[in-house]
């Protein structure tokens, strides 16, 4: 590693930890170290300003934009919450079988909209059943950590569900039916071993539960959404935009040259544009402008790097470790899982994909990438900070301030959620290193 | 037990108000116990919660449904062009939007309350007819044909007992900008407790205070 390498590798390291240490100013922390690199750039020759923005993979940020524009649209039909009261009746309050139901829920969704959209859906009504009917402390934990990893699951079985999959489909390293033909099963089975073994710990064994209770959680549900009703106007256009941009996705001849990018974008300006002056409105309030600043900034440090030449360094020395090439592969996820569990998916997934790119010359591509997706997935389970999901979590459950059988407060934090993130880790990772290794076989 | 009831009766208050929540969870404890489930009811949280207690000891008494009639309001309503809630009770603004005779009156609620209370959830069930308002905005309503109409839920000589929002919201110089200041006095029964949760205010706050049913 020269010294140029060196000098910027270790801000990108500086700036990482910075901002995991000091998560209330991480914007400023990284967008810091962005302006820093450009300056380092300039000044060590690597190139101007022009050119370091010129390696940002901007279809990406279009993407994320255009989809959680889309989302909001969705989220205003008033279909999740619905949705959601009507998995409340379909359990009949019973809180394993809302576990269960929550959790598949969370999947499905988390699918098809971003983690963050998926939990704001979700978690308001699933809180309001907890408030009504009352858990205990192991339930709120093994239930809001369950449902945490599987938002990330869903978020990896699609390549739009979350951003490690995003990147891959706007940089174009996959084709949008090979991502899903190959993640969604993987994750699905990584869901279904969790699902067991959150299972066989009994999460529900405290749980008080009395006719009285379940009845008077139902009763309070249905006039809590006594006539809420589903925005058919704007469901029905937005469904179809869906099914238009699924059909765009999975169909379109890549010689055409639509990209992913540009069929979401097209995609969500439809839903914004049916109802030209909620969607105005959408457009100035609703665009999560701090993931998107975080990720320029990113992808603008990871730029100047891979201008020094050092990620493809680190990828060759990845393949002179003493170690059979399938073991070099999962010496690379084991690596990749920890390194998204400590900085998040962002960072590592930006950074981790130019080694990743070395790599797939090596062996199937394909193998890799999801590989590296479902490393990345794993990682962001680990933590409750490894994924933005989770402090996003944590607040919810603080607002709701939800209270115990003996009236003390339930919590929800780092630590409470630390055992269902090395479960919902080591499934995951576990099911990642397999289909790799059978992948590459 | 009676920490996770009175959670759950918190989270329904908050959001349907608290002679709603009440004549809920009585109605409910009745249905899958009878009086002794009421009585267990109240005993458990009656204390804390003046307004079920009360609501408890009516069904005890006899009176075993919410009086809710909005006709006595009606007339202070005629012509009016913006109406204001302070407070929430669902039961009473599903009957008032029911009974209102121009379609195109503007409503808003100040959404000043419990802050558990999920605002965008309550307005979600009138599909757009009940607007949020800043409770630091909410004098952009006021006007010659504005009303400000909130829920009383007890009175003891001159005073009456209000949500604390009301004494926010009625300083001195609203009664000018507003041409009426409507209180709905919503409990047919007294209020047997300290009403906890509650304020007293003079009943002069009020240019109108229409009685209900017994």
């Amino acid at each position: 590693m020269n010294g140029i390498s060196a000098f910027f590798a270790l801000l990108l390291m500086l700036t990482l930890v910075a901002q995991a240490a000091l998560p209330s100013h991480r914007l400023l922390i990284v967008l810091s170290g962005a302006a820093l690199s450009c300056l380092g750039a300039a000044l060590s020759g690597l190139g101007g300003l022009e050119r370091v923005f010129a390696g940002v993979p901007w279809n990406v940020l279009v993407i994320l934009v255009a989809l959680g524009l889309f989302t909001r649209r969705l989220a205003d039909t008033r279909l999740f919450g619905l949705a959601s009261l009507a998995l409340v009746r379909l359990a009949r309050a019973r809180p394993l079988a809302l576990l269960l139901l929550a959790t598949l829920c969370t999947y499905a969704v988390s699918m098809v909209l971003n983690n963050l959209t998926a939990l704001l859906v979700i978690l308001p009504v699933l809180l309001a059943v907890f408030a009504l009917a009352g858990v205990s402390q192991r339930f709120l934990v093994w239930a809001l950590g369950l449902i945490l990893v599987a938002c990330n699951l869903g978020g990896a079985a699609t390549p739009i569900g979350d951003f490690p999959a995003v990147l891959l489909l706007g940089r174009g390293a996959m084709e949008f039916a090979d991502y899903l033909r190959q993640a969604f099963p993987a994750t699905l089975a990584a869901l279904g071993l969790l699902v067991l073994g959150v299972l066989l710990l009994r999460p529900a064994r405290e749980v008080p539960a009395s006719p009285l209770s379940r009845r008077l959680t139902l009763a309070t549900l249905a006039r809590l959404y006594r006539s809420t009703r589903l925005d058919w106007g704007l469901l029905g256009p937005c469904l179809l935009a869906m099914l238009g941009m699924m059909a765009a996705w999975l169909l379109l001849p890549p010689a055409w040259g639509i990209d992913p990018a540009l069929v979401a974008w097209l995609g969500g300006g439809l839903a914004l544009a049916l109802r030209p002056g909620e969607g105005e409105r959408t457009l100035k309030r609703s665009i999560d402008t701090e993931a998107l600043m975080f990720l320029l900034a990113l992808f603008v440090m990871v730029g100047v790097v891979r201008e020094t030449g050092l990620f493809t360094r680190l990828a060759a020395g990845l393949l002179e470790v003493p170690l059979p090439p399938q073991g070099q592969l999962v010496l690379f996820l084991v690596a990749a899982a920890l390194l998204t569990g400590l900085f998040s998916a962002g960072p590592s997934m930006a950074a981790l994909l130019e080694v990743a790119e070395v790599l797939a010359r090596q062996f199937p591509p394909d193998a890799v990438y999801v590989g590296l997706a479902l490393a990345v997935c794993a990682g962001s389970s680990l933590f409750l900070t490894a994924a933005t999901a989770g402090p996003l979590m944590q607040s919810l459950v603080e607002r709701a301030a939800l209270r115990g059988v003996n009236g003390s407060r339930l919590q929800f934090g780092f630590r409470e959620y630390l055992g269902v993130g090395l479960l919902g880790f080591c499934v995951t990772l576990a099911v990642a290193i397999v289909r790799t290794l059978l992948a590459v076989r | 037990m009676s920490a996770l009831l009175e959670q759950a009766f918190r989270l329904a208050a908050g959001e349907l108000g608290m002679a709603s929540a009440a004549w809920l969870f009585v109605r409910e404890s009745a249905a899958s116990g009878g009086a002794t489930a009421v009585a267990q009811l109240r005993d458990a949280l009656g204390r804390n919660w003046p307004v079920l207690d009360a609501v408890c000891a009516g069904w005890q008494g006899g009176c075993q449904a919410p009086a809710i009639d909005p006709q006595p309001l009606l007339p202070a309503l005629q012509g009016v062009r913006q109406l204001l809630l302070v407070g929430y009770e669902a039961d009473w603004v599903d009957a008032l939007l029911a009974a209102l005779p121009d379609p195109g009156l503007r409503i808003g609620l100040v959404t000043a309350g419990d802050p558990l209370a999920d605002w965008s959830r309550m307005l979600d069930n009138h599909a757009g007819r009940i607007e949020a308002v800043d409770p630091a905005a909410f004098q952009t309503w006021a006007g010659p044909r504005s009303v400000l109409l909130s829920f009383v839920y007890g009175r003891s000589a001159q005073q009456l007992f209000v949500l604390p929002a009301w004494l926010r919201i009625a300083g001195s110089d609203v009664r000018l900008q507003f041409r009426e200041l409507l209180g709905w006095h919503i409990l047919a029964v007294p209020l047997l407790l300290y009403p906890r949760w509650l304020v007293a205010t003079e009943a002069e706050t009020f240019t109108a205070v229409p009685e209900v049913a017994a």
